[in-house]
């Protein structure tokens, strides 16, 4: 998701999901599940039970991995001098600050087809937007970008 | 100046090409192309087995192969339908079609994706592999229990069975981390605004199927571990000897094996809705009652698994219960019929190939109903079962409504993925010559196993020569019209007409509001659903 | 794999011509079950014609009902679609109801009672039950066994009779093509028999379509299943659960008679088979001609007519260790893994004989194998009827 205004652009990833909905979701897979398991342990059959272990077990860090993201954002904010870069991955803020006359930014193709965005100056620089964002959104964000400190200048 | 994440960056890496790009790609719509391509080759090597089998019993008497083969062909090509035709189909939509239908940039995990859909390839070739094996003197060739593996047979069997459980364990990991990441990518990734019950039908049926393989997976994967162990390490899960029973495994099997069935039909029901609304351009009707029947048909599948060894002796009440749970089914699939029907009735329809084949679907998956309904009986049961009846029966269900459904939705989407029209004329006659060989070919085959036939035998009695005959014909007939389906889709890709973005004038979801083929990443701005 | 003929389109039209000719020629073409013979059977085929009468009703209701909106409601005549809003829920409830309430009524009453009562018919094996068999299935053979009255002790094994060389197209075919044994099933018209089952390696399934039974044979278990023959006649049926490579060649053939018939033919079986089991000398050559009668018949299958088997499942026997070794060892009993061990006792594959044949037929049908085939065996080259005895003790 990406939200753009004049002065500042915020991405977030995609996140329907509401806790409560997923753990309704897995309590309802582990009591199928369980139940399965459980009943036919009991005909003898228990080599069911670390299958069903481990891909319960596989369910569950999917969705630790996809929502512990959830939180993350990513937020640009221009001020009359500065370009200031902020980025939350799993709570921990990262800021990055760059003179706004001197930044420069570049979209680089990577190995997997997919896109970059770097932003920065005096040879240093910081990717947006790897996660929260596909290809077609880094152009765009790009294009306002460059919108944004062509004014400056 | 704090910075973090500081990085120089002068390299520039080229786009992967060629094969490299397919291997490493994590782009849904690339992946869904890999899905469906295998998913048309593994139906044309299925296929081919099967005329082995439709040549051989053409008449009586042994003509082309010896029993041992054709016991290896059917099973084989049940499995490679089953597993790496009709599943990947269904799954290759899923990847190209769920992102764009909710909204999503991607699937949620899309490097899961990619190890999904490449455990496929190395499985099939597990399956197959001892043929080749054998035509260098290496074991005796491929799995000849049929797909069941039922043991005591296939503890006495050769290295194709080892080799088919290896690679039902693949194929099993592959439709869970399927599963994992579809579940996840529809809870986690619908556009805002777009509640559950919103969804588009397609993204329930494969919500419920996605369940279905959770809950079901790890049976099958014991099961067959417990063959394995039976076979190599002495344990007696499966015999009588040892203080096992075989037909345990059978509880096993089927408890995966009835619900497979639903799981290669529920992601078919999601999308013949959104097809018959296009051409009747009309909203589908009953979204609800069809969610709910599609629930209550994903909750019933896993409790009347039994009735696939009704034979096989077990007591009365069990007997009563599997057949009166077996004949509930009906109930939600009389109100999914009806919802689909009353999609059509007084719309405007047209009949592209697309509602051709939806039509279609709709006659003969109710045929695959309806004995099926006679089928759950258990007392008739004793004379249907294991007879060609059944084959005729799973065949009305699983190619029609099965294989034909999912070339429903080729045609209804190929435009869609390739940026061009499909040749209508083609597609049309595809679908007349596939209904009309499809009919000669299984028709017989009721016949013919009302009059005593048993399936999964290389030589029958002379009274059956005439149907098998007609059988035969007609499988040769369907066979070669598949070659023109190949035909079509390729020339398709290569070019054609250009297709609009909505490509069909009643087309209704988000899909068809993205430019026709989508951008390699789909929704540049979030989409929100009213 | 045998010679792969090609299946060309001269031949495809020939076939085609020929199937033409005998629609005209089969009067008797079956599009349904074959004539009950039994209660089973012929509440089977009630059951089945009403529940095909309901069936073919719903279905052609609403193929008419689609065909009728194919027909009036579609674009090229012009037709508007109705400004469908999405229905209310209860209306939707309503009208979802109606088609819910019909397969109600159609499953659990117009086709569930009648559905009860069959089952519970099918399954009460025992009550006014006058006669116990039992039958075992083996690869790829049916065992019958009486156990009761008169003919109480009567084992005899049922073989597929067709020639291979009507299955390889090398001679005319037979009316009965695969489906006629050597002995077949005898059982007297219009007793309850109660029918044991079980099998001696994998599954099996006993079947006669004019009987509407049909149970599996699962190894180490006993499961049941009855039968009572109302029309004398003979009946045919097959095998039809996936056994191996011989399913399709494990005919059950059932010949129904009369009462007193059936009491004629069980003294006349029990006078054979007590003289079949009557341990006698016998010459070389008399061994080695039953020999190959019994070897055919069993063992042919596997390791060939000629000896040289199937290998690696099925090993030769032409030059085989074990056929052409030492059967017993100096204290005179046989030897593990000898020649008679494995016929006896079975290993793998190989199944166990013990049960299945007679000590004349073990001792004809190993004599033939170190004679024939091949074969000169050096020691032990005659196996009497008497040692087989003894080795079974």
């Amino acid at each position: 998701m990406l939200s753009m205004c004049e002065s500042q652009c915020v991405a977030r990833p995609n996140a329907s999901a509401s806790n409560e909905s997923v753990l309704k979701l897995l309590l309802s897979l582990l009591v199928l599940s369980g139940f399965i398991t459980f009943g036919f342990v009991r005909m003898g059959a228990w080599m069911v039970l670390p299958f069903a272990g481990l891909e319960l077990l596989l369910v569950g860090v999917a969705f630790v991995l996809v929502l512990r993201h959830r939180g993350d954002y990513e937020k640009i904010t221009f001020s009359d001098e500065w370009v200031e870069i902020e980025q939350s991955v799993l709570g921990e803020v990262k800021h990055a600050r760059f003179q706004r006359y001197w930044t420069r930014i570049t979209l680089r193709e990577t190995e997997n087809g997919k896109t970059s965005l770097w932003i920065g100056s005096h040879n240093q620089e910081v990717e947006f937007g790897r996660d929260s964002m596909d290809n077609a959104q880094r152009a765009e964000l790009m294009a306002h970008l460059k919108r944004m400190l062509l004014k400056t200048k | 100046m704090s910075t973090t994440t500081v990085a120089h960056h002068d390299e520039h890496h080229d786009h992967p090409t060629g094969i490299m790009r397919w291997l490493t790609t994590t782009n849904h719509k690339d992946i869904g192309t890999m899905y469906l391509t295998f998913s048309l080759i593994m139906f044309l090597v299925g296929g081919s087995m099967i005329l082995g089998i439709r040549a051989e019993l053409f008449k009586p008497g042994l003509q082309l192969m010896n029993p041992e083969f054709f016991n290896q062909l059917i099973g084989v090509h049940a499995l490679i339908m089953i597993f790496a035709a009709l599943m990947p189909a269904a799954t290759g939509f899923a990847n190209w079609m769920l992102p764009l239908q909710i909204g999503a940039p991607d699937m949620a995990l899309p490097r899961l994706n990619n190890w999904g859909f490449w455990i496929l390839p190395p499985s099939a070739i597990l399956l197959t592999l001892p043929f080749t094996l054998a035509l260098f003197g290496v074991g005796d060739g491929a799995l000849a229990t049929g797909w069941t593996f039922y043991p005591p047979l296939s503890v006495q069997g050769g290295i194709g069975v080892d080799f088919a459980i290896f690679a039902v364990h693949l194929l099993g990991i592959s439709s869970v981390l399927g599963s994992i990441n579809i579940i996840v990518t529809i809870y986690n990734m619908r556009a805002p605004g777009m509640t559950l019950m919103k969804m588009p039908m397609f993204a329930w049926g494969w919500l419920i199927t996605a369940f279905l393989l959770i809950a079901t997976i790890p049976v099958l994967a014991g099961a067959v571990t417990m063959l394995l162990t039976d076979r190599h390490f002495g344990t007696h899960f499966f015999d009588a000897a040892g203080g096992g029973d075989p037909i345990m495994f059978q509880h096993l099997f089927w408890f995966f094996g009835h619900p497979e069935v639903y799981i290669l039909l529920l992601p078919v029901w999601g999308f013949i809705p959104q097809i018959l609304q296009t051409f009747s351009r009309k909203p589908m009707y009953g979204y609800k009652a069809q969610v709910y029947s599609l629930w209550a048909i994903g909750a019933l599948a896993v409790v009347v698994w039994a009735h696939h060894f009704f034979t096989a002796g077990m007591p009365v009440p069990a007997l009563l219960y599997f057949m009166y749970s077996t004949m509930a089914i009906s109930l939600p699939l009389a109100v999914l019929f009806y919802c689909w029907i009353r999609t059509m009735w007084k719309g405007s329809m047209s009949f592209e190939t697309p509602m051709l084949f939806t039509v279609g679907w709709i006659i003969l998956f109710g045929i695959g109903g309806l004995t099926g309904l006679v089928l759950a009986d258990v007392a008739a049961d004793a004379q249907y079962h294991n007879s060609y009846f059944v084959v005729a029966h799973f065949h009305y269900t699983l190619f029609a409504g099965g294989i034909m459904g999912i070339m429903a939705g080729v045609y209804y989407w190929l435009p869609k993925m390739t940026g061009h029209m499909y040749n209508e004329k083609l597609g049309k006659l595809h679908f007349w010559l596939t209904a009309i060989s499809f009919n000669v070919t299984f028709i017989p085959q009721f016949f013919v196993g009302l009059a005593g036939m048993p399936r999964r035998i290389p030589d029958y009695a002379l009274q059956f020569a005439e149907f098998n005959m007609i059988s035969s014909l007609g499988a040769f007939a369907l066979g070669l019209s598949q070659l023109l389906f190949v035909y079509i889709i390729i020339s398709c890709v290569k070019g054609g007409q250009k297709a609009t973005d909505k490509v069909w004038e009643g087309a209704q979801g988000l899909e068809w509001t993205l430019p026709s083929p989508p951008p390699y990443h789909s929704f540049t701005e979030q989409p929100v659903v009213k | 794999m045998q010679g792969m003929k090609k299946l060309g389109v001269c031949e495809l039209a020939v076939g085609a011509f020929a199937w033409f000719m005998s629609l005209s020629a089969h009067a008797d073409y079956t599009w349904n079950f074959p004539e009950p013979v039994t209660p089973m059977a012929l509440d089977t085929l009630h059951v089945h014609n009403k529940f095909m009468i309901i069936t073919a009703v719903i279905f052609v209701v609403v193929l008419a009902i689609m065909i009728y909106s194919i027909v009036m409601h579609r674009q090229s005549k012009g037709y508007k679609p109705v400004a469908d809003k999405a229905p209310s829920t209860s209306v939707e409830i309503f009208w979802t109801l109606i088609p819910f309430a019909i397969l109600l009524l159609i499953d659990f009453v117009i086709m569930g009672i009648p559905a009860y009562h069959s089952v519970v018919m099918m399954e009460d094996t025992r009550d006014q039950s006058t006669m116990v068999i039992k039958i075992t299935g083996s690869q790829w053979r049916w065992q019958y066994e009486y156990l009761d009255g008169d003919a109480k002790g009567i084992k005899f094994v049922s073989n597929l009779s067709t020639t291979n060389g009507q299955m390889h197209n090398q001679e005319e075919k037979g009316e009965n093509y695969l489906l006629e044994v050597d002995n077949p099933l005898v059982l007297p018209v219009g007793e309850k028999v109660r029918i044991l089952m079980t099998s001696s390696d994998v599954l099996h399934n006993w079947w006669v379509p004019q009987f509407g039974s049909s149970r599996v044979a699962v190894p180490g278990f006993i499961r049941e299943t009855w039968v009572q023959v109302e029309k004398p006649g003979v009946y045919r049926g097959q095998c039809k659960e996936l056994c191996g490579k011989g399913h399709g060649y494990m005919p059950v053939v059932v010949n129904a008679i009369s009462k007193e018939e059936f009491a004629q033919w069980s003294n006349k079986k029990q006078d054979e088979q007590k003289a079949a089991n009557d341990v006698k000398e016998m010459s070389k050559d008399d061994l080695v001609a039953q020999g190959k009668v019994v070897y055919e018949k069993n063992c042919a299958v596997c390791h060939q007519v000629n000896g040289a088997g199937l290998p690696p499942a099925f090993p030769a026997l032409t030059g085989s260790k074990i056929a052409t070794g030492p059967i017993f060892g100096a204290d005179g009993k046989y030897q593990k893994d000898s020649h008679l061990d494995r016929v006896l006792n079975g290993k793998g594959v190989m199944p166990a004989w013990k049960a299945t044949l007679n000590d004349t037929e073990i001792a004809a049908v190993i004599t033939y194998e170190r004679n024939a085939l091949g074969n000169a065996a050096a020691v032990d080259a005659i196996l009497q009827p008497a040692q087989v005895k003894a080795a079974r003790e």
